[in-house]
């Protein structure tokens, strides 16, 4: 039986949760012993709702202080850090103390860091097994600087070199005297065990061992049925958020498609579901039944959330991609290259969403993409969540050098 | 030897920890374990230095709720800012509150600014104490007090907001252990009030429970006053401060000898306004001997600075960013031992407040009375009771619960 840290540091959301939960659900089948430590322990406890006995939740370490004065947009790895206390010393020192505290009074023997690197970091050098879980975004490759993430931007690679060289000094400035220091930030990975959700396709920093990636993963999402507007022409599922930039134009474009077109917006107010709402659209009281309605749908828009793509391409159907985050963005971009889906860049003030969806629904080639990637990498949930559970299992303490 | 668990829930800045910290090293003496949850863990960390004390993040309420009415009026008003109108939000703070409760083995919680803390020990029977500014714990009246009283609130607001804040929590609360009142948060809980009775935002309470005139033991540096005529005052402001310009200039011509320490400010700033009547302290100063040799002292309220002045018999003007200050101000000038000015008012008097207090003697007389007053009993003799009680808290342990 082993004790599980399941942590949760940077990033928002429920869509590293969605996916904790069934590892956890998987964890404690086996019987052992599980801990989440989130950022947002507020949705942490809507998302592993009835597990209150069984799983722990705390707070992970927050960085409470805003850095002034970085050059916008961060660019690659060490520049997301810098903005969680990476350039700070004291912050990340009382951070890695945090962590500590954390890790001595649960007793876990395995961390699970999904986009928690100051988790790893504190546990450097210590006895627990190290893996990370989650969006390969999170994790750069084993290169040095860490890549540009935003390849359309013409950068000096002396700037990449300099973040590195700056969160590096902050890392080893924090570290205990007797931990090593890492000479490269991708070290801050080292001897984790690497568990990508998703395929080598869809890396956001190219394809790396194979054995890294879990395959398309199909976490459980919703309950309400998918009911579609009556009547004929293809079905449409759309998945987005209010806060999204052109949710309008995008609910119009929607309301005039020759489809049929079941909508789940989250945030959405009475005033524009009822401005949108008509026999050709219609809008979902809660949260639809994910896995239903990708089965019944021809084709998925949503904002290129990891998961949901994930399940899309799962269920062979192709996407329209909105994204509003980089990270969605790349993935985004990874599904147009492999002719599954079309993606509207999120910096397009007038974005053509009413030509790419004619699009994707003329064309049945998007569909045909997408299915062959279901066929190259479906696997059963089960299979994915019991492939985490044995390699979490595995998982051996690091030699740090 | 007991697990003694300071907990840090809301509020910003390093005033949270000061009173702890004045008994920290006499607890740890005494062989108790410390454990502090601090909501901002790198101000913790830097103001618990090299103390043997574990330090651990305090649960938060990530989310910010729109649609509240503003200004915030009573403790629940400010209470619905961080998850109180949630109950599903209330529940996980609760419960991460309760998981470190009992992960750490504390015998004793101890709060400053910590109603979830509070309500998590109480649930497990947990002793419980408060302890920093008065202003963080409402009387037990119902309902909670309106803490701008310049503002003219119908009464059914606050009622309705403490009824609203009251249902949150008993929704998360077994039956057994619901509240009847929102101040019964702090039911069963020791009180170490920094201050002074008089300085009670909310009224004097038992005279039993203020730690009395704490002094800062900050700073290393010897004061340097400017040279010539005019008494010595002493100005600790901060850069971000809407009338810090304003400030600095009134002060250069007071006609006083100004020695400031202003936190934040650039070189720029001192350039401005340094001068022969105004010197800008380079590092953090020598508390003591600031106050020792200090007339009188403008600052923004912080109560570290505050009660410090107060002890050293020093009267203060304070300049409030903060509703907190304001209040305090607003104490001193009731006492004649300093004057305030109004936090909302777009132009304040500043000079007119400086004047006063440089010309007339009484407030010097009123603040020498307050620290004579409250100095027969000295801060040792304070500290080594507020042990003693906690060490009986710790030792009462499972009887507390509700």
């Amino acid at each position: 039986m082993n004790h599980v840290l399941l942590a949760w540091e940077l990033g928002g959301g429920v869509g590293h949760l969605a996916p904790l939960r069934a590892v956890a659900e998987g964890l404690l089948s086996r019987g052992h012993r599980v801990t989440l430590a989130a950022r947002d322990i507020g949705s942490a406890a809507t998302i592993f709702g009835g597990l209150e006995r069984q799983v722990r939740i705390v707070q992970s370490p927050v960085c409470s202080r805003n850095y002034g004065g970085l050059a916008d947009p961060p660019l690659n790895f060490a520049e997301i850090l810098m903005r969680f206390g990476y350039l700070d010393a004291s912050m990340l020192k009382a951070l890695l103390q945090g962590w500590r505290s954390l890790f001595e009074l649960t007793g876990a023997d395995r961390l699970v860091a999904d986009h928690a690197p100051t988790a790893l970091l504190a546990a450097r050098g210590g006895a627990m097994a190290c893996s990370t879980f989650g969006n390969p975004f999170a994790v750069p490759p084993p290169v040095a600087p860490t890549p540009n993430m935003r390849d359309w931007l013409e950068v000096p690679a002396q700037r990449l070199q300099d973040s590195d060289e700056r969160v590096v000094a902050a890392i080893n400035a924090a570290l205990a005297p007797a931990v090593p220091p890492i000479a490269s930030l991708h070290r801050l990975f080292d001897g984790a065990d690497c568990l990508f959700v998703g395929v080598p396709e869809l890396d956001p920093y190219g394809p790396r061992a194979a054995g890294s990636y879990l395959g398309l993963h199909m976490v459980r999402s919703g309950s309400e049925p998918a009911v579609w507007p009556e009547g004929e022409g293809p079905r449409v599922f759309a998945y987005l958020r209010m806060d999204y930039a052109h949710v309008d134009t995008c609910l119009a474009v929607l309301s005039a498609a020759p489809a049929r077109c079941l909508v789940n917006l989250l945030g959405g107010t009475p005033q524009l579901t009822e401005r949108y709402r008509g026999p050709r659209l219609s809008f979902s009281a809660g949260h639809v039944d994910i896995e239903q309605a990708l089965a019944q749908c021809d084709v998925l828009v949503c904002h290129s959330g990891l998961g949901t793509v994930n399940a899309a391409l799962r269920s062979g159907k192709p996407l329209l991609l909105l994204p509003a985050q980089l990270e969605q963005f790349l993935l985004a971009r990874n599904v147009e290259k492999l002719g599954a889906g079309l993606t509207v860049h999120p910096e397009t003030e007038a974005p053509d969403i009413a030509g790419s969806l004619a699009r994707l629904l003329a064309d049945p080639g998007f569909t045909q993409q997408a299915r062959a990637l279901a066929q190259r990498h479906g696997a059963p949930a089960a299979d994915v969540v019991a492939r985490v559970v044995a390699r979490i299992e595995a998982s051996v303490p690091a030699t740090v050098p | 030897m007991s697990r003694i668990l300071l907990t840090w829930e809301l509020g910003t800045g390093f005033g949270h920890l000061g009173p702890f910290l004045g008994l920290a090293p006499r607890l740890l003496e005494r062989g108790h374990v410390l454990h502090v949850a601090a909501r901002e863990i790198a101000g913790a960390a830097q103001a618990l230095g090299d103390l043997p004390v574990t330090l651990h993040q305090a649960p938060l309420c990530l989310n910010t709720y729109g649609g509240l009415q503003e200004p915030p009026l009573n403790y629940s008003e400010i209470l619905m800012r961080y998850g109180y109108l949630e109950p599903p939000m209330l529940g996980a703070m609760l419960a991460a509150w309760r998981s470190l409760i009992r992960a750490v083995g504390a015998d004793v919680v101890i709060a400053d600014h910590a109603p979830t803390a509070l309500l998590a020990a109480r649930g497990l029977g947990v002793a419980r104490a408060v302890i920093g500014s008065p202003f963080n714990v409402p009387p037990a009246v119902d309902p909670a007090p309106n803490m701008r009283p310049w503002a003219n609130v119908p009464p059914a607001r606050l009622v309705d907001s403490d009824r609203r804040v009251l249902e949150a929590i008993n929704s998360q609360l077994p039956p057994a252990g619901r509240l009847g009142a929102m101040h019964g948060i702090f039911d069963g809980a020791a009180r170490f009030f920094s201050g002074v009775p008089e300085l009670d935002p909310y009224g004097a309470r038992d005279s039993g429970d203020y730690l009395g005139l704490q002094a800062l033991s900050t700073g290393g540096a010897v004061p340097q006053w400017p040279a010539g005529e005019g008494v010595p005052l002493f100005a600790y402001l901060h850069a971000d401060y809407p009338h810090v310009e304003r400030a600095l200039q009134v002060l250069a011509a007071s006609g006083a000898r100004v020695l400031a320490h202003v936190l934040g400010g650039t070189p720029a700033l001192v350039q401005r306004h340094a001068g022969p009547r105004l010197r800008f302290a380079p590092a953090l100063l020598d508390f003591q001997r600031v106050t020792a040799e200090c007339a009188l002292c403008v600052c923004h309220g912080n109560v570290g600075t505050t009660l410090g002045m107060l002890q050293g018999g020093r009267p203060v003007l304070v300049l409030p960013k903060h509703l907190e200050h304001f209040l305090l101000g607003g104490a001193l000038e009731r006492i004649g031992a300093g004057r305030v000015v109004h936090p909302d008012d777009p132009a304040p008097d500043i000079a007119g407040a400086l004047a006063a207090l440089l010309g007339d003697p009484a407030y010097g007389r009123g603040a020498r009375a307050l620290a004579q007053r409250h100095g027969a009993q000295s801060v040792g003799t304070m500290t080594d009771r507020a042990v003693a009680r906690i060490e009986a808290l710790a030792a009462q342990g499972a009887g507390s619960a509700t």
